[in-house]
């Protein structure tokens, strides 16, 4: 099993862990729909899931090349050097 | 005579005398010590306006002390000492006289008890910070910096025409409640959006921000949108129409921070979020929500100049701040990466850090008050906080594929900026009494109930594992090269097309009138060159016996007319 596969188990495990602390708390709430059991972890995993999916939809719409601007926009342009300290680490 | 000694003159000052400073270190001291004698100036003063005079009959003061404004000077003044610090390495005069303007008129309008001040130190915090553009000294950066200062000097005059009709209405200029009912109120209401970066008048802020130099994209985070939220919080607190405009403002560049590849703009569209959380406080405007809007405004210029830092410091160090070019950089970086998580758990708002207690005073403003499709929007925004600069940002510059690069660690002072904020974010976090005591409303708050730290760690755990799935089935968060076109390609492609036919069009009108023009010109100035020139007949001189005959024909002919 690779680190990252261990790493989304543990991850999991923490959110089954979490959501299950429902269970055993009831929660202050504002309104009847937060109130439901495991509304917080419901919300998290599929709004976020659908915020990725929204992203990837409105990234695939809206991107264009660098050079669209250009030439009156930076992202055509490389940073200035006066104005950065490039540095390598020591090997 | 007014008491002429404010934060705003001892900023001014320091940066017309800051160019005769030797270079050095002497140098290098001032902006970091001018916000420190601000705070002194401002601090020990009892609440009241000082420094009042009158100008052709209109009330000035300069200098109205009260909650809401020592708040807003005093975080400003932290701020830009904490940047002073962090562009420690900059030589550039021009960047740091006018670091200096920028944040002493930003610090002089949250001072200003009338609207003239205020529009005088609101252009001054234009026209200073777009030289933070410029100095980065590229022709993409002076065009940037043209756009945006044409929309925030736009913002200004707005304010002026506004400020002239409220006084022709109501005769008086002082900067208090307004309501949206006027033509004059709306102006000044319209002015603070724009430098508020409402929906629809965002597009100034992702396009200038990211084009500053490193350490000028740190001081322009900082003052002007927050500027505006004090702004609305003065004039506009309880309108119900900004809870609706913060509500989209927190959710749509979420959209735009998960997809944009430029990790200085990720933040910029994730400032942008933030703002949206505060300008619904500023709407709902009880006593709880005003205080919420404050003091998230207060933990978001310090975990956003953060995020800013570690970025910048990133720049500095490779020369990009890329998604595209930049991962794995936590091998040579690794301190800039815990400030990065630092800054990211605090906007995502783990329990102990900022975000936590000041966000959960504006969600908690909306569920009291019943917006709940308000607060579900606040929860999703939030949610995408910890996804675009939680989670992505720290990813794609620290983690993820390797780019191969292994950049020594940020300078020492970057380091020494950045872990004070961050302790700070920290500080704020576990203290959450220290800020709450600051804020103008005398509201009891209890944030680390275990009803709100459960939930939120629900929260943040499944939108983590929603984001570790996405990595894991390379769904997400590859970046990809390019732009994302926002609401500004309307100005910049179209309405400049529109605008570039125009000008052919009127130009070539133009060029056919003129040539029509002087061709007539040229020839009636030929035909009086003909008839008088040189070798003209009227201009020939003429023989006694031909004009004694001409005489003679026309006495003939009266004298014919006579007898018809």
């Amino acid at each position: 099993m690779s680190n990252s596969t261990r790493l989304v188990l543990a991850l999991a495990v923490l959110c089954a862990g979490l959501a299950a602390a429902d269970f055993f708390h009831h929660r202050h709430s504002y309104f009847p729909l937060e109130a439901r059991t495991g509304f917080y972890a419901v919300f998290g995993l599929f709004m976020g899931a659908l915020l990725l999916i929204a992203a990837k939809a409105a990234g695939a719409l809206l991107r264009r090349g660098e050079n669209y601007y250009a030439p009156h926009s930076v992202e055509a342009e490389a940073h200035p050097e006066a104005d950065l300290g490039r540095e390598n680490a020591d090997a | 005579m007014p008491e002429l000694l404010t934060p705003a003159t001892v900023y001014v000052l320091a940066a017309v005398l800051l160019p005769f400073v030797p270079r050095g270190v002497l140098r290098q001291l001032v902006p970091v010590l001018v916000p420190l004698a601000g705070i002194a100036i401002f601090w020990p003063l009892q609440p009241g306006t000082y420094g009042t005079f009158n100008v052709m009959g209109m009330h000035i003061g300069l200098m109205r002390i009260d909650d809401l404004s020592r708040i807003f000077g005093l975080i400003f003044s932290v701020a830009a000492f904490l940047s002073a610090i962090y562009a420690w390495h900059v030589r550039d005069t021009i960047q740091q006289v006018a670091g200096l303007l920028y944040a002493g008129s930003a610090i002089g309008a949250v001072f200003a008890a009338d609207l003239v001040a205020l529009f005088v130190f609101w252009e001054g915090t234009a026209i200073a910070s777009v030289f933070l553009i410029w100095a980065r000294r590229t022709e993409g950066a002076f065009a940037t910096g043209m756009r945006y200062l044409i929309i925030q000097v736009g913002s200004g005059v707005i304010l002026m025409a506004g400020v002239v009709l409220l006084y022709f209405d109501t005769g008086s200029v002082a900067f208090s409640r307004m309501q949206l009912d006027s033509l004059a109120a709306w102006a000044i209401f319209i002015a603070f959006g724009i430098k508020c970066a409402f929906p629809l008048l965002h597009n100034w802020m992702h396009d200038a921000y990211p084009a500053a130099t490193v350490s000028g994209t740190v001081i322009l985070s900082v003052f002007t949108t927050k500027l505006a939220v004090y702004a609305l919080l003065r004039g506009f607190a309880g309108t119900e129409l900004l809870i609706y405009i913060g509500a989209t403002m927190a959710l749509f560049p979420v959209f735009f921070a998960l997809a944009e590849n430029d990790l200085r703009r990720v933040l910029t569209y994730s400032l942008n979020s933030q703002l949206g959380f505060m300008v619904v406080g500023a709407g709902i405007g009880t006593p709880l929500a005003i205080n919420g809007s404050i003091a998230h405004a207060v933990c978001s210029v310090l975990y956003q100049a953060l995020l800013f830092m570690g970025i910048g410091a990133v720049l500095h160090r490779t020369g990009t701040a890329r998604a595209t070019a930049l991962g794995g950089l936590y091998r040579t970086m690794p301190l800039t990466m815990i400030f990065c998580l630092v800054g990211g758990a605090s906007i995502a708002a783990f329990p102990f850090l900022s975000g936590f207690v000041s966000k959960s005073l504006i969600l908690s403003a909306s569920g009291y008050e019943k917006h709940l499709y308000v607060w579900l929007a606040l929860l999703l925004a939030s949610a995408g906080a910890f996804l675009h600069t939680g989670l992505r940002l720290p990813w794609l510059a620290f983690f993820g594929s390797d780019s191969g690069k292994r950049p020594k660690e940020a300078p020492v002072h970057m380091h020494l900026a950045m872990g004070l904020t961050a302790l700070l974010c920290i500080g704020i976090g576990v203290f959450p009494a220290v800020l709450y005591g600051l804020l103008p409303n005398d509201v009891a708050y209890e944030p680390y109930t275990v009803s709100h730290i459960l939930s939120q760690l629900q929260l943040l755990a499944f939108v983590a594992l929603a984001f570790a799935l996405s990595v894991k089935l390379r769904f997400f968060p590859q970046a990809a090269r390019g732009l994302l076109l926002d609401t500004d390609w309307i100005y910049r492609r179209p309405l400049s097309a529109i605008l570039g036919g125009m000008r052919y069009l009127v130009s070539g009108s133009w060029r056919f009138a003129a040539r029509v023009t002087t061709g007539r010109v040229d020839r009636f100035i030929a035909g009086v060159y003909r008839a008088h020139g040189p070798q003209g007949p009227l201009a020939r001189t003429w023989p006694t016996g031909s004009m004694v005959l001409w005489i003679a024909v026309l006495l003939g002919m009266t004298l014919v007319l006579t007898y018809i």
